[in-house]
């Protein structure tokens, strides 16, 4: 897989302090290697696996997003938003790589076919940088959360829980979601409805809020 | 019949007639009673008083002093003389020899013509032959053409012994009379009859005669009769011509130009013989056909010895035989003027040349004079159709002359010329009742005398009911009767052996005829005739069925003589036909030779002629004449049209004999044939209505062109030809090329003359259906441009009465539908009334010139003045069919463009509608999204482009995943923004574009339910109706949940909020009716001024809970009305004390 980084907000300060803090080699060298652990995570060993990408694009720019909107993924392209570069408080390097390692899952994963929740996609690319050791500190912890596809940090410890009752659960449910999606798949994965299982992880953590 | 009078009035007349002949040769009432006699009694007895007026006339040219030409009469009239004498002799012999020579004299007759050159000649070896005797001069005729001559004068002689066998008939008539009984009277009639059959039936088959003429003497005593009356006819016609020289002689004496009597003279013999050549034509026409009538009768009787008939049939044929007898006597007086016009051509010819050798060197203003004369005498008795029917008008215009005693003789001439076409007509018409005749005499011989008396005691009474009927019947019913006829005739045709294709033509020809019946029946019965049209229309019942029984007869008769064994006579009588077309053609050579300025002056008078035609009904009518007079005028209006009917029965018999061998075209025939039919009742019915109009003259004049054409096309091909067989197909069709282009000559002829024009125009629409379905170039260009005058007419009546749009014609196609055939006959009649109300003018015109002196130029006015006329209105009606094809053209460019413009209106709506939603939606989300599900529509949004709104004003959409009663919900709602679901942004980010948002509508149907809304609906109204528009809006300053917002509510929802509230308001009784204050409990103080005036306060709530609902419920949230009493005079107001305290009115 090839990998190019544009910089196109050397104009603005976030896009200086990309250029600075991070650069172009470390987030291609990022890139690539969120790549190889997306596969391992995935168990894509094969080719036939996974999705057909050749070439992916990085690009820096400044533009105006809704207010909280850090970064996108279109198929092959990742954009990452200057302004909030420029805005990020604490250690901008490690934030942007686990921004990197999240929007990297979504150019690899599947989608169940545009059927899954939006809170179990985004909950899965937040499970593969919980794994990479990328977690940023205001994430909530495991037991709390609403339901168990609020998506995002409350999804991801979810299905880290569900995990744990077997191993390599994220990875058949994302070769199941390949061609679509049911909430059956956790029935057939783990024997038990989703709503149990949310109901047993809140269980397991006190039921706090 | 008219019935005899006494025995003593007979012989009081026989009388009075010896003694006016004997003293008085010339006198003008010995002539007078001659002709009342000819008209009015048909008895034996005039034959014996006109044989003594024949000797008479001959004794009067014996007294005159004439040129050397006359003294050559003179020399011709001792030879009959000396042969008179042998005749008795022969007569003596046998009777064989006397039908033997007949048979041959008339070969002689038709013969005689081919040869004009030759009649000198032939008269030197007639005198040299008159020694010989009969016998041997008979042999003679088969070997060379010139002892032929002999029997001219044999035949005269016969004449002159007839006379003195007159005698022993007269005493056989007479003892008839005495006895007095109807009966007797009329059977002499029917023998005289019988021979007449009988003897033409010897003409053809010798073993038939031989055992007629053993059998019954009587037969040949009729036929002798019957040439004794045929002498009558002749004797008259010497008197006319005689009687014409007087008449001229006495018209250049008033010049006192010497040289001017001898022209006079020159001008009867070139006459003369023009017209002896084509009366050979008409005579031998018929008897070919009541010959093979004759054999088809006498096959029948040889075969069924008994045969009925239906008293209809009966009736018909009675009536029918009462025509038969005149014009037997016209046939027969043809023939015989034949000899007198021989003669005279012969003197005609020396008078000619003695006078130029009178002349000397010649005087050039002479000569020039006689040319102008020639030309004009020869160019309107040129016509064959003209010339045929002279000998018989000149009969009716001597009577017109003694009986309205018209002053003017020049007036006579004008008259003559003008009825030649409608008498050709009668001429045509004669040969009909020939077949009843027929049929009714071998009825009659079969049956008994009891049967006889018992079936003339039948008829009558049955007369009078087919009079009745008939007075009801309309020309539809008459189609009708033809088509039974035909089935009567398919009937017999069983009795013969037949081709099997000839029986299927029949029947095809059959079933047509009562199709076209059929479709006419409904249209014809329910118009008003009057009675002097039901007459005219009884004859023309009879006649018509007569018509076409005959031209089918006729057609089966000519094929069966092709598979009988008389195949050679046949031919002869065709060769005998084609002698005689082949005379009138080169008088038609002469025709093409005359001069132009000749040719245009004799257009000039036959156009005067028709319109002379016209003028004469309208005359005479006027008059109160005697019943004589009248039944002349019927059958002249009844001939007028009858007659265009059995042309065109003609036409489609010789249709079927050229293409009998060949399925496929017979059948084309056919269909020629019925439209045919089809035109031409269309025409009778014209006819009937305006006898007078000039549509129905130009049709019949463009038939008899049609005719002429027709026959001289036949005689062109005679020397291509060396045999002619009915059978042989491949040589009739190499015959057919000739006639076509000779008929394009003609037409073009008449086309060129522009006076000619109108009437040539008027008459083609009903000419065109005989021509189509013959192929030839020539033929086809003509029929190109016919059908486009022929599309004009069907335009122009559709575009005045239906209405409807006209389609372009296609001018290249070559065929006409039967559509157009069907509307053709209205268009007809559109053109016959204009025609006629054209004629008008030109009429009076006429009439008020002086017709004493009028000239061919005065006369070619009238024809002038009509012309433009109807040129405008063909112009006119050729500009209205291009003014409505050009509408037509618009409308339809209109149309394409309207459809041209939809596409490009529709596609830029859509394209740029689709941009504009994209690029300008805003989105505003509701606070009550999870902050996952907004985190992750943010990105969406991110990619798509799409920006997030910061109020719903600025918004276009707002996204909530329930109904929660927020300020941007409510002001969502006001405004009519849609209100969708989170899954739209999602579908959107699928698909990478913009969605219709209608299917992702908030539906939260606990909320709809609870407080009585749907979100659609609401949204829609909203829209459509602003629920406070025109309306002013108060709001109070503690009005919940804040003055702000209930105020921009109120703007939302187009109402116009109103800040401070000036003086005038209170100066009236009461507040405005369109001011709305809401308010709340905390500001009653403020609401005292208001409710002091009677107005109403209401709360917030009236607004906010009216935008989800759309609907405002002032009752259930009107503020202050426990505070407010009201009675009949004051209004009463609760203060803070507790009490309530009228208000007192302030104006």
């Amino acid at each position: 897989v090839e990998y190019s980084v544009t910089n196109n907000a050397l104009s603005t300060p976030g896009g200086v302090r990309f250029r600075d803090a991070i650069g172009d080699e470390y987030a291609k060298q990022t890139l690539d290697s969120a790549t190889q652990f997306i596969w391992g995570v995935f168990q894509q060993n094969a080719p036939a696996d996974r999705k057909d990408i050749q070439k992916i694009n990085l690009f820096v720019e400044d533009r105006v997003v809704p207010n909280g909107v850090v970064a996108y993924t279109s198929k092959d392209e990742i954009h990452v938003i200057a302004k909030y570069v420029n805005d990020y408080g604490g250690d901008v390097k490690t934030e942007i790589t686990g921004v990197l390692y999240h929007e990297m899952v979504h150019v690899w994963q599947w989608n169940g076919n545009g059927q899954a929740p939006s809170g179990l996609i985004e909950g899965i690319a937040d499970y593969v940088r919980l794994k990479a050791n990328y977690a940023p500190s205001h994430w909530k912890k495991a037991g709390e959360g609403q339901k168990w596809d609020q998506g995002y940090d409350v999804t991801a410890r979810f299905l880290d829980y569900c995990n744990t009752l077997k191993s390599g659960f994220v990875a058949q449910l994302n070769k199941q979601m390949r061609t679509g999606y049911s909430d059956q798949f956790f029935v057939q994965l783990l024997g038990k409805t989703v709503d149990q299982l949310w109901q047993d992880y809140k269980a397991k953590y006190g039921n706090i809020p | 019949m008219s019935p005899i009078d006494s025995t003593g009035n007979d012989d009081r007349k026989i009388h009075q007639d010896f003694d006016f002949v004997d003293t008085q040769p010339f006198d003008t009432d010995g002539e007078e009673d001659d002709v009342c006699g000819y008209f009015e009694d048909t008895v034996p007895f005039d034959e014996d008083d006109d044989v003594l007026e024949t000797e008479a006339v001959d004794l009067a040219g014996e007294t005159q002093a004439l040129d050397d030409g006359d003294a050559f009469d003179d020399v011709l009239l001792e030879t009959e003389a000396v042969n008179l004498a042998e005749e008795i002799q022969a007569l003596d012999d046998g009777d064989t020899q006397l039908l033997e020579e007949e048979s041959d004299s008339d070969r002689t007759q038709v013969l005689e013509t081919v040869d004009d050159d030759e009649v000198s000649v032939d008269n030197v070896n007639g005198e040299a032959a008159d020694s010989k005797k009969v016998e041997s001069s008979q042999q003679n005729s088969y070997g060379s053409m010139p002892p032929r001559f002999n029997f001219l004068h044999a035949e005269s002689l016969r004449q002159a012994a007839l006379a003195c066998d007159m005698d022993l008939k007269e005493t056989l008539d007479v003892t008839n009379s005495v006895k007095g009984t109807s009966q007797f009277c009329q059977e002499p009639l029917v023998v005289k009859d019988k021979g007449e059959s009988f003897l033409r039936c010897s003409e053809k088959d010798g073993g038939v005669d031989q055992e007629n003429e053993h059998g019954k003497y009587s037969v040949e005593v009729g036929g002798f009769k019957s040439k004794s009356m045929c002498k009558v006819a002749n004797s008259t016609v010497r008197k006319l011509f005689n009687d014409v020289l007087p008449v001229e002689t006495n018209q250049p004496s008033l010049s006192s130009n010497d040289f001017n009597e001898g022209d006079d003279l020159d001008k009867l013999p070139i006459y003369h013989g023009e017209l002896s050549g084509l009366s050979y034509v008409n005579s031998q026409e018929p008897g070919v056909l009541s010959q093979d009538n004759a054999l088809c009768f006498v096959d029948r009787f040889l075969k069924d010895n008994i045969m009925e008939f239906d008293q209809e049939t009966n009736c018909l044929k009675m009536e029918g035989k009462s025509k038969s007898i005149p014009s037997t006597k016209r046939q027969h007086s043809l023939a015989k003027t034949v000899n007198d016009k021989g003669k005279a051509r012969r003197t005609g010819i020396y008078d000619w040349d003695d006078s130029r050798e009178d002349e000397g060197g010649g005087d050039i203003f002479l000569r020039r004079k006689e040319d102008f004369f020639k030309g004009e005498m020869r160019r309107p008795r040129s016509l064959p159709g003209f010339q045929k029917s002279k000998v018989h008008r000149l009969n009716d215009d001597k009577e017109d002359k003694k009986q309205f005693s018209i002053p003017n003789k020049r007036k006579t001439a004008v008259h003559s010329d003008s009825k030649l076409g409608m008498h050709i007509l009668k001429v045509r018409d004669n040969i009909i009742p020939e077949a009843t005749m027929l049929k009714r005499n071998l009825a009659n011989e079969l049956d008994e005398q009891f049967n006889t008396d018992c079936s003339r005691g039948e008829m009558e009474p049955n007369a009078n009911a087919c009079a009745q009927e008939m007075l009801d019947v309309g020309l539809d019913t008459q189609m009708a009767a033809e088509a039974m006829e035909a089935l009567c005739n398919v009937g017999d045709i069983v009795d013969h052996v037949a081709n099997n294709a000839t029986h299927v033509t029949r029947s095809g020809l059959t079933y047509k005829l009562n199709n076209s019946s059929t479709g006419k029946v409904g249209s014809g019965s329910s118009k008003e005739r009057s009675v002097q049209y039901d007459r005219k229309r009884k004859v023309d019942v009879k006649s018509k069925l007569q018509t076409s029984g005959l031209s089918k007869k006729s057609t089966k008769e000519v094929k069966q003589c092709t598979e009988d064994n008389m195949m050679t006579r046949s031919k002869r009588s065709k060769l005998n036909a084609e002698g005689n077309q082949t005379s009138s053609a080169n008088e038609n050579g002469r025709v093409s030779l005359s001069p132009i300025i000749a040719q245009r002056k004799s257009d000039g008078a036959l156009k005067r002629h028709q319109l002379d035609e016209l003028d004469n009904p309208d005359g005479n009518n006027g008059e109160g004449g005697g019943s004589s007079v009248d039944k002349r005028h019927f059958q002249d209006g009844v001939w007028h049209f009858t007659p265009i009917a059995c042309r065109t029965r003609r036409s489609l018999a010789v249709n079927q004999l050229i293409n009998r061998d060949i399925p496929s075209k017979s059948l084309r025939g056919g269909d020629i044939g019925i439209r045919s039919l089809e035109k031409s009742s269309g025409i009778g019915l014209q006819a009937s209505k305006a006898l007078n109009s000039k549509s129905t003259t130009g049709s019949s004049d463009h038939f008899e062109v049609d005719d002429n054409s027709k026959s001289c096309q036949f005689e062109n091909s005679v020397p291509k030809a060396s045999a002619v067989n009915v059978s042989d197909d491949v040589k009739i069709d190499t015959l057919d090329c000739p006639k076509r282009r000779r008929s394009l000559r003609i037409r073009q002829l008449s086309n060129d003359d522009k006076q000619s024009e109108t009437l040539v125009g008027s008459s083609k629409p009903s000419a065109h259906p005989e021509d189509i379905g013959k192929s030839t170039a020539g033929k086809r260009k003509m029929r190109t441009d016919s059908v486009v005058k022929f599309h004009v007419n069907c335009q122009a009546r559709s575009s005045s009465y239906d209405g409807s749009v006209i389609t372009s014609v296609d001018r290249k196609q070559g065929k006409i539908s039967e559509i157009n055939l069907d509307k053709a006959n209205p268009g007809d009649n559109i053109n016959n009334s204009e025609v006629s109300s054209s004629d008008e003018s030109p009429r009076e015109r006429y009439k008020s010139s002086d017709l004493a002196s009028a000239t061919q130029a005065k006369c070619k006015m009238p024809v002038n003045d009509a012309s433009p006329i109807c040129m405008g209105d063909e112009y006119y009606k050729q500009s209205c069919n291009r003014n409505l094809s050009r509408s037509c053209k618009e409308l339809h460019r209109e149309l394409q463009s309207l459809s041209d413009i939809r596409p490009e209106l529709l596609t830029p709506s859509k394209d740029s509608r689709k941009r504009r939603d994209m690029t300008d939606v805003r989105i505003l989300y509701s606070h009550h999204l999870d902050e996952d599900i907004l985190k992750h529509q943010k990105k969406i949004l991110a990619r798509l482009g799409v920006s997030v709104a910061s109020s719903i004003a600025d918004a276009t959409h707002f996204i909530a995943n329930q109904f929660v009663r927020t300020r941007n919900m409510v002001e969502a709602i006001a405004f009519g923004k849609p209100v969708v679901t989170h899954l739209w942004i999602e579908s959107c980010g699928q698909a990478s574009c913009f969605i219709d948002e209608r299917n992702y509508i908030l539906r939260d149907a606990k909320k709809e339910k609870e407080l009585g809304f749907s979100m659609p609906v609401s949204l829609a109204r909203a829209i459509q109706h602003p629920l406070l528009k025109g309306r002013r809006v108060l709001v109070t300053t503690n009005t919940k949940p804040s003055k702000e917002i209930v105020s921009n509510l109120a703007r939302a929802v187009q109402g116009q909020v109103v800040e401070k509230v000036g003086r005038s308001v209170f100066k009236g009784n009461t507040i405005a009716d369109n001011l709305l204050i809401l308010s709340c409990e905390e500001d009653y103080a403020s609401c005292v001024p208001f409710l002091e005036k009677g107005a109403m306060v209401y709360s917030s709530e009236l607004l906010l809970n009216g935008i989800v609902t759309q609907k405002l419920e002032y009752q259930r949230h009107r503020l202050f009305a426990d505070n407010v009493k009201k009675t009949r005079s004051t209004l009463w107001l609760k203060r803070d004390d507790r009490t309530f305290i009228p208000v007192t009115k302030s104006n």
